[in-house]
């Protein structure tokens, strides 16, 4: 059985009148099994968020099913197997870091003592453990995103549901966060997540899915969907010039183009990363 | 359930009283009273009438007011207010504002109810004890009409008609009271006097003969009285119609002699009590609205409610016993009178009866089923809410 099953779901959405203004979705699709992370892709409007929505029991589809873990979605049972990062982080403004992961705790059927103890775990997963008694009003973007992660862990849902989950993190907690999706796969969760950061999904998904305009245009796994099939990549090392002469000279005579030969760049990310690692290491 | 909605309440609670404008209105709620009372109130009776009428008005009034308007704003059925999210259902999380609702209404009444009670343990605010008539003697050509004591007892000054009420004798020195009526005009003229019946004392079973006590107007429909005590245990008061013009109509209810004085808390918390029922009405009204539209419609809901309940039962341009003697001589109505009879029939939002009583210094009779009644309304539209509430789609 997939964790979560969408099928051929259909949503419109009409004014106070009844007149249709927005195709949301329109015949959408596909399913995420457990220990899979499954990308959703698509411009604004394209259908994501409904999409997530749908699944959460926030919105009803016009036609179609959706089951999470065999639950209809808005159940309590589908509820608690599911954990939802928003956008927007969506957290209660005037608790503190600790009364928010509390309350998740009680309401995800935690004893108190369970719920107490796995808040400070958290906390410190997370690194707001120094700011766990401060509202979460004054907290940053990141610090919220942060929270809110913790949030949705604390429950150890079966399904999770990450809108844009690196949005507002700097680029170390945008690792982390690639970590835990990580990690998640490997505890046998499954993972639908979403984001306008292509390479983002690039490095963690198993499978993505492109909507436009509420309609699933393409999907498959990265293997299937990015591979170039008319050519080919070698990266050799120590980078010797003679050497990669010789190469490239064997190329050409067996009838193959070189299309790039070029020392390799890291990517910004990378570079970012070891350049922090040697500061904090000092 | 039940550790998910105290959860979710007390979230709420935290919520809502955590912003800097809720602190500056606790403290205000707190010193309202005493704070009017002193700047309104001359002289120590003076602040005594100050602090009643801003009891009674907060309580009567704002209260629920301020519950109507809240009770739309405690709900926030948006993804991005957070609770959408939570792992409950959304029946627990509208019981958990409600509940929330109700421990915001239950701490602005206690605020504002303590500065209440700051005012209350002077001498000169007690409040009196009524001792209300035993029954209305029968006497025959004196009374006409008497279905209950809450009805009133008719006198015609043309016929030679008194009433006559029977009391058990009280504990003070000189004897006060007060009477409230309702007059019926029977001819085209104009009333003749401020008080429109003299009042005389019976002292029956001794010899001591009829007195007539000394009587006040002191508001439209009401008057009081004083004399000497007579001496025995028994003691009538006989109300006897002084104005050819004007039918004087007096319930069992609506006599009473002064008793002494007692403390007025017990009124205080009594009326209280009754406040938090009608807030908790109209908040459930609104919270009923929000679960399917938006803060505004529903806070507009809950104001409209109020209005209704408050101002329509007091429509009818006279009492309901006098509208009724109207009736019978004027067959034929209007459809505005009958629309304003039919207002009139509505159930007040509160028992004016009860504030009436303590805004004129009288000790407030416990109505624990007044309470009760609109109490269980108030819970009975709960599971309404929640339905609807389940029904709603979140797109936002």
């Amino acid at each position: 059985m997939p964790a979560v099953e969408i099928r051929d779901i259909r949503k419109t959405f009409r004014d106070f009148l009844g007149r249709r203004r927005v195709h949301a979705l329109d015949g959408l699709s596909f399913s995420v099994a457990a220990g899979e992370v499954y990308g959703l892709l698509g411009p604004n409007g394209s259908g994501k968020t409904t999409t997530f929505k749908i699944a959460l029991g926030l919105l009803r589809p016009d036609a179609g099913s959706v089951s999470v873990l065999g639950h209809a979605p808005g159940t309590l049972a589908a509820r608690r197997a599911t954990g939802y990062l928003p956008e927007d982080s969506a957290l209660l403004p005037f608790l503190t870091a600790r009364e928010s992961l509390r309350l998740h705790g009680a309401l995800a059927g935690l004893s108190r003592a369970e719920s107490r103890r796995k808040t400070d775990e958290l906390l410190e997963k997370v690194g707001l453990k120094q700011a766990a008694d401060r509202r979460v009003l004054g907290f940053s973007k990141g610090m919220q995103r942060r929270l809110g992660i913790a949030g949705v862990l604390i429950g150890d849902p079966q399904v999770f549901i990450l809108d844009e989950p690196t949005s507002g993190l700097d680029p170390l907690g945008a690792v982390e966060m690639k970590h835990l999706i990580a990690d998640l796969r490997k505890q046998g969760k499954a993972v639908l997540i979403s984001s306008h950061l292509l390479g983002e999904l690039e490095n963690v998904c198993d499978r993505v899915a492109f909507l436009n305009q509420g309609r699933l245009i393409s999907a498959g796994t990265l293997e299937e969907l990015l591979r170039e099939k008319e050519t080919h990549e070698l990266r050799v090392s120590p980078a010797d010039p003679d050497a990669i002469m010789a190469l490239e000279a064997l190329a050409k005579e067996r009838g193959l183009k070189v299309v790039r030969s070029k020392a390799p760049m890291r990517s910004l990310e990378a570079f970012y990363l070891s350049v922090l690692g040697k500061d904090q290491a000092k | 359930m039940i550790v998910r909605v105290l959860a979710i309440a007390a979230a709420t609670l935290r919520e809502s009283t955590r912003s800097a404008p809720v602190r500056l209105a606790a403290l205000l709620l707190l010193l309202c009273v005493p704070v009017m009372a002193w700047l309104v109130g001359d002289g120590e009776d003076g602040r005594v009438w100050a602090a009643r009428t801003f009891t009674v008005e907060g309580l009567r009034l704002v209260l629920p007011l301020a519950a109507a308007v809240g009770g739309a704003f405690v709900l926030r059925p948006a993804a991005r207010a957070g609770w959408a999210l939570l792992p409950a259902r959304r029946g627990e999380w509208f019981a958990g504002a409600a509940l929330a609702g109700l421990g915001m209404i239950l701490l602005s009444t206690a605020l504002f109810v303590s500065g209440a009670v700051v005012m209350a343990p002077g001498e000169s605010a007690r409040v009196v004890r009524p001792v209300r008539a035993t029954g209305l003697v029968a006497a025959p050509g004196t009374a006409t009409g008497a279905a209950s004591p809450a009805d009133r007892h008719w006198a015609d000054p043309n016929k030679g008609q008194a009433l006559t009420f029977a009391f058990v004798r009280p504990d003070t020195a000189q004897l006060a009271g007060e009477v409230e009526f309702e007059l019926v005009w029977t001819q085209e003229a104009a009333p003749a006097r401020g008080v429109p019946f003299d009042v005389y004392v019976l002292a029956p079973g001794s010899e001591a003969a009829r007195v007539k006590a000394e009587a006040r107007s002191l508001s439209r429909r009401r008057a009081s009285f004083s004399a000497a005590m007579p001496a025995g245990d028994a003691l009538h008061v006989q109300l006897v119609p002084n104005d050819p013009v004007l039918i004087v109509g007096v319930a069992e209810q609506g006599i009473f002699l002064d008793g002494g004085r007692v403390s007025p808390l017990p009124g205080i918390l009594w009326l209280a009590l009754l406040a938090v029922a009608a807030a908790a009405l109209c908040m459930a009204v609104s919270l009923w609205f929000r679960s399917w539209s938006t803060a505004p419609t529903a806070a507009l809901a809950g104001l409209l409610l109020l209005a209704a309940l408050t101002l329509l039962p007091g429509i009818a341009p006279t009492g309901r016993m006098a509208a009724d003697r109207r009736a019978a001589v004027e067959s034929d109505k209007d459809a505005m009178q009958v629309l304003e009879s039919a207002a009139a029939q509505l159930p007040e939002l509160l028992p004016s009866a009860a504030f009436d009583a303590y805004l004129r210094g009288r000790e407030v009779v416990p109505t624990p089923g007044e309470a009760a009644r609109r109490g269980l309304i108030a819970l009975a539209l709960l599971p309404l809410g929640a339905v609807t509430f389940r029904r709603r789609q979140i797109a936002r």
